[in-house]
């Protein structure tokens, strides 16, 4: 056998082999136009303007592609379906050329079949529609030539790796039904395993895991391609610079090309030792075919197995849940074997090899349950390896949940993500409020690892709340507080009102010794002082809630607030040195805020008539009554007693912000004329003492319609 | 000069050639006989490269034929059922064999084309059986080989087509002095054009020697005694055939012509009759003495 690298293309047979196959390439080629740019052109036509163009771009492009991988796919199949015919070997074998020369030929010949027409088509339509603006979507202050070229590799590389594939198959299959057979389960096979991934963590799992195709683009240069369209090219489209991802695309084309190198050289010696005898049976290789059946055999059956007993994950309950998906995939298995073989004769020994696959198969399903899928779920990057890391929480409390995306870069913030994750799987900390078994809602956490070499790995996961207080430790990362809170951020607000107890209201910056800065720097000192028990901490006594107004772009303010309590030592000491009871007196209403006059505060009772208790999750910046979930909650009564302004004033020593009670409580509820909420705050026990004096004499008030909004 | 020394094929389990060697000195014509399934197209296929034996190897010109294109590119192979490109005409497939030999004589294809008639641009699926291996002969004859190996050749051709092609292969045995292995079940046609005959069976080569030498070591007597003979009086003579019963008898024997004679002469017939054999009744009776055919 010769070695595969010392192989020599034979100039004229590729000639011929291009030349005879002329009318293909036209196909490929006229196919390929039809769909970038004669469509993007014709549909991006109909539209006057708009970002609707970006679409249109890449996913006509994406139909380029897809052209590109079908005909990569089929076209070596049937090209190399004569070795499936012991007639054509009579007279291929018996060419003076080495059959390590003739599969280097052929393989380039196959290559260039499908890459000439689409590298023609591709190159001329983006000249030309770069030069004539014809090509609108692409901005220009892009490097176009970088970006296509980068494409133009990518594409040539994904061609090539998968006319190799399926070369490869034709190499060890000894019938065109199945090398087409086979070669569909290769391609299908990455999707079976991201899936049954994908399954077994989100339905095995304490939490809801989505595996990012990280691995998929490594096992299927078809995926591979498309998220490289989907991440770069589109981003490009955009006008997302894609400078520092270029090592990243270099790094995934030198991949694929070093994988069909590997495949070719196996491919080169399996065809050089091909047996003429086997061309026309079923299997040539039996080693190809016992491999391809098994761990395709084993990925369905793990995929049906993580789909059928996911609906119980007591693995001793569930043995009948066991037998449905090894009986469906025994019926696939034995069908396919089949259709390969052409022949039922050995079904009793397609059935003793099924029963192994079957054992091996729930044997690996029953421990990716019991690890964890390998440790996969619990996996982080190495934080040395980690540029930077970008977190997004989506929290229906509003406790935690990021305004936009947070950059961490800094290697003590990748480690604190990191530790976070992993917590996230391990912990069992829950919040007093969220006790209630009804009362379990998912909130959802994107975590984006940037590797250094420009690889990204996503997490996103839908955690239960009762793991929120672990986002605690986001409250003493300086970046989380800038986004939670955008005073602390660089763009300073002209409207900081400062509103007390009784909704009476000051704009600090019409103070005149008011200093924007000392005040923003004592506020972040404090926030960032607060100990870790920042919201369960209902020693607090509220002091301040503080309005302000930050410009998000030209057209757009955005309102917020921050409860400043009695641990804001700093903030609490700058605001004293302002005489802030005579700008009270002074100050005039926004216009944005009611009037102190109008405010009503009310003595909301702890709900005696369900039972079921008020929580009060207050955070920094918002405080509101979270009604029980569940219909006995929604037809629920309410009791409560209107208080004066004097009555409040005897409490304020006694009333918390930043406060979660954990069996629920009378609060203290201020509203607008209308109902609107404008704070609720938890009344101590000694606050409770001296509400029950005051209002022994009053009548309590009881509603069904009544609810704070 | 082909060479094949112990050479032995074996296809998963069954063994169809065992240690065969054989010699085919240059310019001979060699007819290849057997019965089917004897592994005469395996022997050709071996000898052209298309295959490499399990076991021991073939040699033209004392290099290895296998996977070695300065030799393959002398050899000629035309298989029993010729496989041509998909949609293709002759045209295309002389393109096709243009690519591998580089000293595809358009001469020949040129003077084959005048012997056998075909359209150049028709498609080639739409051609007869016959007509099928006439642009199989024309492209396998046109790359200007040394060693041309026929598997069935004359399959399929009609009587002018055949008479033609031999014509052919006799010029070009003449002119080029070019070595010839056909196989073929039809002896009478290997007869005209063979000047050897070898014959297959047994997984081995068990017969190869000129007709002339053959003609000279088998004959056919017809016999005739005055008295009713018992056939079990010839068992001396190692008969390979007997036929008749009483006091006639055709009888065919292996041997010289004066041991036959001396043979003969010791059974004492009334007449003795040497009548014409010819090569397939000689072949059919030496099969049939190696047991060929009986178990039917």
């Amino acid at each position: 056998m010769e070695n595969p690298f010392s192989a020599r293309l034979n100039t004229r047979y590729l000639a011929f082999l291009l030349k005879s196959n002329k009318h293909t390439m036209l196909m490929i080629g006229t196919l390929l136009f039809a769909v970038f740019p004669l469509l993007y052109f014709l549909i991006s036509s109909s539209y006057s303007l708009g970002t609707n163009r970006f679409d249109i771009f890449i996913n006509t492009l994406y139909l380029f592609t897809l052209i590109g991988i079908f005909t990569s796919i089929i076209l070596p199949l049937t090209l190399n379906s004569y070795l499936h015919s012991k007639k054509a070997l009579d007279v291929y074998y018996a060419l003076p050329i080495k059959r390590v020369n003739l599969f280097l030929t052929q393989l380039i010949g196959y290559v260039l079949i499908i890459l000439i027409p689409s590298l023609i088509v591709f190159i001329i339509s983006l000249i030309v529609g770069v030069s004539t603006s014809a090509f609108t979507a692409i901005p220009g202050n892009q490097n176009w030539s970088l970006y296509f070229g980068l494409f133009i590799l990518f594409f040539s590389v994904m061609v090539a790796s998968l006319v190799s594939l399926s070369y490869f198959v034709s190499n060890n299959t000894g019938t065109l039904l199945n090398s087409f057979l086979f070669t569909g389960i290769i391609h299908i096979f990455p999707f079976v395993i991201y899936i049954t991934l994908a399954i077994i963590s989100s339905t095995q799992l304490s939490s809801s895991f989505y595996l990012e195709p990280i691995l998929m683009k490594y096992i299927s240069p078809i995926i591979s391609i498309y998220m490289y369209i989907n991440t770069y090219i589109s981003d490009g489209v955009r006008g997302i610079s894609l400078n520092s991802a270029v090592l990243s695309i270099l790094f995934m084309i030198l991949y694929w090309f070093i994988i069909t190198v590997l495949v070719n050289t196996v491919s080169s010696l399996i065809f050089q030792s091909k047996q003429f005898f086997k061309a026309g049976t079923s299997f040539t290789n039996r080693w190809f075919n016992a491999i391809v059946t098994t761990v395709s055999t084993i990925s369905l059956l793990l995929m049906f197995l993580s789909i059928f007993v996911s609906t119980s994950p007591d693995i001793s309950q569930s043995i009948a849940l066991y037998a449905v998906p090894i009986i469906i995939v025994y019926i696939f298995y034995i069908v396919f074997n089949a259709i390969a073989s052409r022949s039922f004769k050995r079904i009793l020994i397609t059935t003793g090899r099924y029963s192994i696959i079957a054992v091996i198969s729930v044997g690996l399903f029953i421990s990716a349950l019991s690890t964890n899928v390998f440790g996969l779920s619990n996996y982080t990057p190495n934080a040395s390896s980690v540029s930077y890391v970008v977190v997004e929480v989506y929290d229906f409390s509003n406790l935690y949940s990021t305004k936009k995306k947070l950059m961490f870069k800094s290697k003590d913030d990748i480690k604190m993500i990191s530790s976070l994750q992993n917590n996230l799987s391990s912990t069992s900390d829950t919040y007093p409020w969220n006790k209630d078994p009804n009362n379990q809602v998912d909130s959802t956490v994107n975590i984006k690892y940037v590797l250094k070499t420009g690889e990204t790995y996503d997490i996103s996961r839908s955690i239960n709340s009762n793991k929120l207080k672990l986002f605690e430790a986001l409250y003493k990362n300086e970046s989380f507080l800038k986004s939670h809170f955008p005073i602390l951020s660089k763009r300073s607000s002209s409207f900081l009102v400062l509103a007390d107890i009784y909704n009476q209201e000051v704009n600090l910056t019409s103070i005149p010794s008011f200093d924007s800065k000392t005040f923003t720097d004592s506020l972040k000192d404090d926030l960032l002082n607060l100990n870790t028990e920042l919201i369960s901490d209902n020693s607090s006594t509220f002091k301040f809630t503080l309005n302000y107004q930050n410009l998000q772009d030209q057209n757009y303010v955005e309102n917020s607030s921050v409860i400043i309590d009695s641990r804001f030592s700093k903030t609490l000491s700058y605001l004293s040195t302002l005489n802030l009871d005579q700008a009270f007196l002074s100050s005039t209403s926004s216009g944005q805020y009611v009037s102190s006059e109008s405010t009503q505060f009310l003595y909301l009772l702890k709900n005696d008539h369900t039972n079921m208790p008020y929580y009060v999750p207050q955070s920094l910046q918002t405080s509101y009554v979270l009604q029980p979930y569940g219909p006995e909650a929604n037809s629920s009564s309410y009791d409560y007693y209107e208080l004066t302004k004097e009555d409040v004033s005897q409490l304020t020593p006694y009333l918390s912000g930043n406060t979660i009670s954990e069996n629920g409580s009378d609060i203290l509820l201020i509203t607008d004329a209308s109902g609107y909420t404008l704070n609720s705050l938890l009344i101590n026990n000694t606050g409770i003492s001296i509400l029950k004096s005051i209002v022994a004499d009053r009548k309590k008030v009881t509603t069904t319609s009544f609810f704070p909004k | 000069m082909i060479k094949l020394q112990q050479v032995s094929m074996t296809f998963d389990t069954n063994r169809i050639l065992e240690k065969v060697d054989w010699m085919i000195p240059e310019g001979s014509v060699f007819g290849l006989v057997g019965p089917n399934g004897s592994g005469k197209s395996t022997l050709l296929r071996i000898i052209s490269g298309v295959i490499k034996p399990t076991g021991g190897r073939a040699f033209v010109d004392e290099q290895s034929v296998y996977n070695n294109p300065n030799i393959k590119k002398t050899i000629s192979f035309v298989s029993d059922d010729w496989y041509y490109l998909p949609n293709s005409s002759l045209k295309d497939m002389k393109a096709f064999y243009q690519s591998f030999y580089p000293d595809f004589s358009e001469t020949i294809y040129s003077s084959l084309l005048q012997v056998f008639p075909i359209k150049e641009h028709a498609k080639i699926n739409t051609f007869s059986k016959g007509m099928k291996r006439q642009a199989s002969l024309i492209l396998s004859l046109s790359i200007d080989p040394k060693i041309v190996l026929l598997d069935e050749a004359f399959d399929g051709l009609d009587p002018v087509m055949r008479l033609n092609l031999k014509r052919h292969i006799a010029d070009l045995i003449i002119d080029k002095h070019l070595t010839v292995i056909v196989s073929s079940h039809n002896l009478r046609e290997l007869e005209d054009i063979c000047d050897n005959i070898a014959l297959i069976d047994n997984k081995q080569i068990v017969l190869s020697d000129t007709i002339d030498s053959y003609r000279t070591q088998y004959h056919k007597f017809q016999l005739g005694f005055n008295e009713t003979v018992d056939p079990s009086r010839f068992d001396f003579l190692k008969p390979l055939h007997i036929d008749g019963n009483g006091k006639i008898f055709t009888i065919i024997l292996r041997g010289s012509s004066a041991e036959v004679n001396r043979g003969l002469a010791k059974l004492n017939p009334l007449i003795i009759d040497q009548l014409p054999l010819n090569l397939e009744e000689l072949f059919v009776y030496e099969m049939e003495g190696r047991g060929y055919g009986k178990s039917i």
